[in-house]
């Protein structure tokens, strides 16, 4: 061992970010209305949405506690930190209010969220001699990831359609497909399940629709009051929060050539296709959008094994109605690996080039983003996939190849 | 000295103090409430936006009058047992009543001419009314609210609801102070005038006068007399003091359409309150989408237009034996009016559409802007759209009346017999409309009974056949108690056997309805030149099947797929979503649905 440093701190910061200047004002939109009153289309003035007289902004604090290490005369070093956040008073908007109130809950330090992470560096450096030419390598390997719960926040009744005390930030509720009904007689002795229906198919189902799983065994498959204490036959099916991203960068030279590969990606994350997400789910989501090609593969009698059940208009419309409820059998895998750069070079010999007058001459050849390893069964960008229904619709990382000459002098 | 007056500079600063909320500043370039509500032209300015919360109707999706509908509808899924307090959607619009509120609370300060600020304030007053109503008929109960609701107002937020006595006298003041303040003459009918506020009185009225009365579940039969006289008191002062008259110029049907597919309803002196649009301003409908888009009329209200001499229809010998074409000689002219008659063109020297029998054949036409130039597709129609009309207040003065068993024939004169002169039918005569109800017409509405008994089943079908896709008929029937007549199976247009029909009315057939491919039997015997035009239909199709399987009134495969059933008295309200008992325990479902 060549070196060894712990580190512990502690830190504590206001966040103002989410906080614009006249936010305790309740300011009165405007606009054109559309329609003819009088002889055109005049102003009209709005009523403001309601906001809280009482407000700060939040507070973060910040426990690390690190070690660094070199090992093998300093060409092995290790980094390793370990955090706790606390963000203490949250401006998020507070606990839901019966639907009379008629506008949108205001924002307070509702919440309290604390976030447990860790953050990993691993580097090999060396040189040495190959078949008599001298020559180096570097390796780094990063990893990191964390967890977030809410510890505060006012929700009793434990409602699923906002936060919850003991909730971790990207949890996804859903439900169990099992398969799809093949016949009329496999849809007879199915427990009913029309609250897992859609308003499109006036909460029927029919023969090659998914069936979804009475987990519960109450002989009916329906979402309890959806609420943490009942839920029915939803159930926590994963995280779309994005763990353990990492890197992989590897560089070494030997008889001018250079070479570095950067590896970069998501270990594990949980992407449900949202409901509407025409990439995903095409004609499911609106017969008039384009039937993608993973729309192919559905439900028919003769195709009883299909990925989609049978066609059926709307049915991915709407969320938490009939395939807008995330399940496994559609959850995808959004972990990645993405070759960020890729980079070959060759300076020739400075011996050649001293009567030039240059330092250096070095051709390269490099690509960068040139290709993802994704299991995503759309071809969207794996790294800028979001929520709702259009999640993937960002424009998305260019491929790009270079040639290049480097002179120096 | 220069040191002393240095000082003194320093000091006059040091105690120079800011005015008390020096650095208290309101945003220069937004409207906060503290700038508005001042003037009346502040509150015409924010009643402007109120305008979207009554718009025109064209069509009655979801009723009796529908043979099928391929799109989504709150009320089909409801009799198709679809609907539950987990999936139902709705109580979500309370923020129209927060915006109604919020200038109710803020016009304490305005200044100026208080006969325009209660102008305004009526404005307010009405558009509440209509919210409030419409919650009424969808829940029953409901909480009454006359503030702008705060985060902390935990009385309010979570207050029990009000019953529908309470809320609907509330409803009755504001629209009693709406039709007292609105004046006549600041707006034209694009806007809201007395007239339209006592209109909307009326309808109310008499909505609430017949619920009561037919609704004896409810327990409120006692009160019903009186609303029923509000709605006599409200309709009769429009006919005789708004100067309003039935557009009719003797063109008969032609002035029947003028009020559904022109551009010119500013000047028609039926037209209460209207929706204007208009090319050069880029306001426009997409009412020609009921023509064969996602539904069509039923039979039932085809067969509900009496013949031109003023007898029923279906008490013509083998009238539900009838072909597409026959069903349209000699019948009241407004029913090529609503349903597209054979021979229909779209534009002049077109050759007529050909019905398809998936949604029955008795295609919408009312409302189809008939103009090409008026007409130009998805939202780009430029036909003007009532929003009220005179039509109606007669109806409601007319029923009312019989309700309340005061109806003479010269009301009906004044009333129902206006609209059938202007379409060329004969008039309605008491005596003989009491004298032989119409058997089938009882049968639909077997709660209706007494002396008036005739009379109201005419007046019923006159308000069926005058309004129809006018978006009235489903509050109609839950009214009158009939929600029964939700729960039956539609029909299309009579198919005698498998073959081959005329559909456009030149003789030559246009359609085949086949049992499958190839099964051509029924129609090898015609020409080649016409079978070979045919446009065949088969009922493999599985949409529709025939009644006697080979035979029959056409029927809907929705219908047999997802039965339907009219759960009384339970279906003729909507439960409230779940979450909302949720986080409101005093907040109960309506009867039958806890």
């Amino acid at each position: 061992m060549d070196h060894l440093k712990l580190r512990a701190s502690y830190g504590s910061l206001g966040n103002q970010a989410s906080v614009s200047e006249y936010a305790y004002i309740p300011t009165m939109s405007n606009g054109q209305v559309s329609y003819i009153l009088g002889s055109g289309r005049p102003m009209a003035v709005y009523a403001p949405g309601a906001v809280s007289d009482n407000f700060s902004w939040e507070k973060i604090s910040t426990v690390n506690l690190g070690v660094d290490l070199a090992f093998f005369r300093n060409r092995l070093q290790v980094n390793f930190d370990k955090y706790t956040r606390y963000t203490n008073d949250m401006l998020i908007p507070g606990k839901t209010l019966p639907a009379v109130f008629g506008t949108g809950v205001p924002r307070e330090n509702s919440g309290d969220l604390k976030t447990k992470g860790w953050e990993m560096r691993l580097a090999w450096r060396d040189n040495g001699l190959l078949a008599g030419t001298p020559f180096f390598y570097n390796l780094t390997f990063t990893l990191a990831d964390n967890r977030s719960w809410i510890t505060r926040f006012d929700n009793p009744a434990k409602l699923l359609s906002n936060y919850y005390v003991g909730q971790e930030i990207g949890e996804i509720w859903g439900a169990e497909i099992t398969g799809f009904f093949q016949n009329e007689e496999d849809l007879a002795k199915h427990p009913d399940q029309r609250a897992m229906g859609t308003d499109d198919q006036g909460y029927q189902f029919f023969v090659g629709d998914p069936k979804f799983a009475d987990r519960n065994k109450d002989g009916v498959v329906d979402m309890g009051a959806k609420t943490v204490d009942n839920h029915g036959d939803l159930y926590k099916l994963g995280n779309s929060s994005a763990r353990y991203p990492f890197g992989i960068d590897l560089s070494g030279g030997w008889k001018g050539f250079d070479l570095r590969l950067f590896f970069q990606g998501i270990g594990k994350r949980d992407w449900y296709p949202g409901a509407s997400n025409v990439y995903f789910w095409g004609i499911f989501a609106q017969p008039w959008t384009n039937v993608t090609k993973q729309n192919m593969d559905y439900w028919s009698p003769e195709n009883p094994h299909a990925y989609f059940p049978a066609v059926r208009a709307y049915t991915a419309e709407d969320n938490m109605e009939q395939l807008g409820i995330p399940n496994k059998r559609y959850m995808q895998n959004a972990a990645y690996m993405r070759m960020k750069n890729i980079t070959l070079g060759y300076s020739l010999p400075t011996a050649w080039i001293k009567r030039l007058k240059f330092n250096k001459i070095r051709f390269y050849l490099s690509a960068e983003n040139a290709f993802e390893l994704s299991k995503v069964k759309v071809k969207l960008d794996p790294e800028s996939l979001g929520s709702g229904s259009r999640a993937g619709a960002a424009y998305p990382f260019q491929r790009t190849y270079s040639i290049g000459l480097n002179l120096n002098y | 000295m220069k040191y002393a007056l240095r000082f003194c500079i320093l000091l006059g600063m040091f105690f120079a103090s800011c005015e008390k909320d020096f650095l208290q500043r309101t945003p220069q370039t937004s409207i906060t409430k503290e700038d508005f509500f001042n003037t009346p032209a502040d509150l015409q300015t924010y009643t402007n936006g109120f305008y979207s919360q009554l718009r025109s109707k064209w069509e009655d999706l979801y009723s009796d009058n529908i043979s099928v509908y391929t799109g989504s509808s709150e009320v089909d899924n409801l009799v198709r047992g679809g609907i539950t307090p987990a999936t139902v959607g709705g109580w979500n619009n309370w923020g129209t009543l927060r915006s109604i509120n919020f200038m109710l609370q803020n016009t304490g300060k305005t200044t100026g001419d208080p006969v325009t600020i209660n102008h305004y304030i009526g404005i307010a007053r009405f558009f509440r009314a209509n919210f409030y109503y419409n919650m009424v008929k969808r829940y029953g109960d409901v909480p009454w609210y006359g503030s702008v609701i705060g985060t902390s107002d935990e009385d309010l937020l979570y207050k029990a609801k009000d019953s529908r006595a309470v809320v609907v006298d509330s409803i009755m003041n504001d629209l009693e102070f709406a039709a007292a303040n609105i004046l006549p003459s600041l707006t034209n009918n694009t806007q809201l005038t007395k007239w339209a506020a006592l209109q909307l009185l009326a309808r109310i009225a008499l909505h609430e006068g017949t619920y009561r009365k037919y609704h004896d579940e409810i327990g409120l039969e006692s009160s019903a007399a009186g609303f029923l006289q509000k709605a006599v008191n409200a309709s009769q002062k429009i006919m005789e003091e708004g100067g309003f008259t039935i557009y009719s110029t003797g063109a008969n049907a032609l002035d029947y359409r003028a009020l559904f597919s022109s551009n010119n309803l500013s000047a028609n002196k039926e037209v209460i309150y209207l929706e204007k649009n208009n090319k050069e301003e880029g306001i426009a409908n997409n009412t020609h989408v009921v023509l064969d888009w996602q539904w069509a009329l039923s039979a039932d209200l085809m067969n509900d237009y009496l013949m031109r001499d003023g007898t029923p229809f279906t008490s013509t010998a083998d009238y539900d034996k009838k072909t597409f074409v026959q069903v349209f000689q000699n019948r009241d002219p407004r029913l090529p009016e609503t349903i597209m008659p054979p021979g229909f063109t779209t534009a002049p020297g077109n050759t007529p559409l050909v019905i398809k029998p998936n949604f029955g054949g008795y295609m919408q036409v009312k409302f189809y802007p008939r103009d090409p130039a008026l007409r130009g597709g998805w939202v780009l129609n430029y036909t003007d759209l009532p929003i009220f009309r005179l039509a109606e207040v007669l109806l409601i003065n007319a029923e009312a009346k019989t309700e309340l068993g005061t109806i003479t024939q010269a009301d009906l004169d004044q009333t129902i017999n206006k609209l059938r002169r202007r379409v060329g039918m004969p008039d309605l005569s008491m005596a003989v409309a009491n004298g032989n109800p119409d058997p089938y017409q009882a049968q639909k509405y077997p709660l209706v009974a007494g002396a008036q008994k005739g009379l109201l089943l005419e007046i019923r079908r006159e308000r069926r056949i005058e309004l129809a896709c006018e978006g009235f008929r489903l509050d109609d029937l839950y009214r009158w108690k009939a929600g029964q007549l939700l729960g039956k199976h539609s029909k299309g247009m009579y198919i005698p056997a498998l073959g081959a029909y005329d559909v456009t009315g030149d003789g030559e057939e246009d359609i085949a309805i086949l049992e499958q491919q190839g099964a051509e039997d029924p129609i090898n015997h015609l020409p080649p030149n016409v079978k070979n035009k045919l446009i065949k239909f088969y009922l493999t199709d599985q949409s529709y099947y025939l009644e006697n399987e080979n035979s029959g009134a056409l029927l809907f495969g929705k219908d047999r797929q997802q039965p339907r059933n009219f759960v009384e008295p339970k279906y003729y309200h909507f439960p409230i979503p779940q979450e909302q008992t949720l986080l409101n325990k005093n907040l109960t479902q309506p009867a039958g649905w806890q």
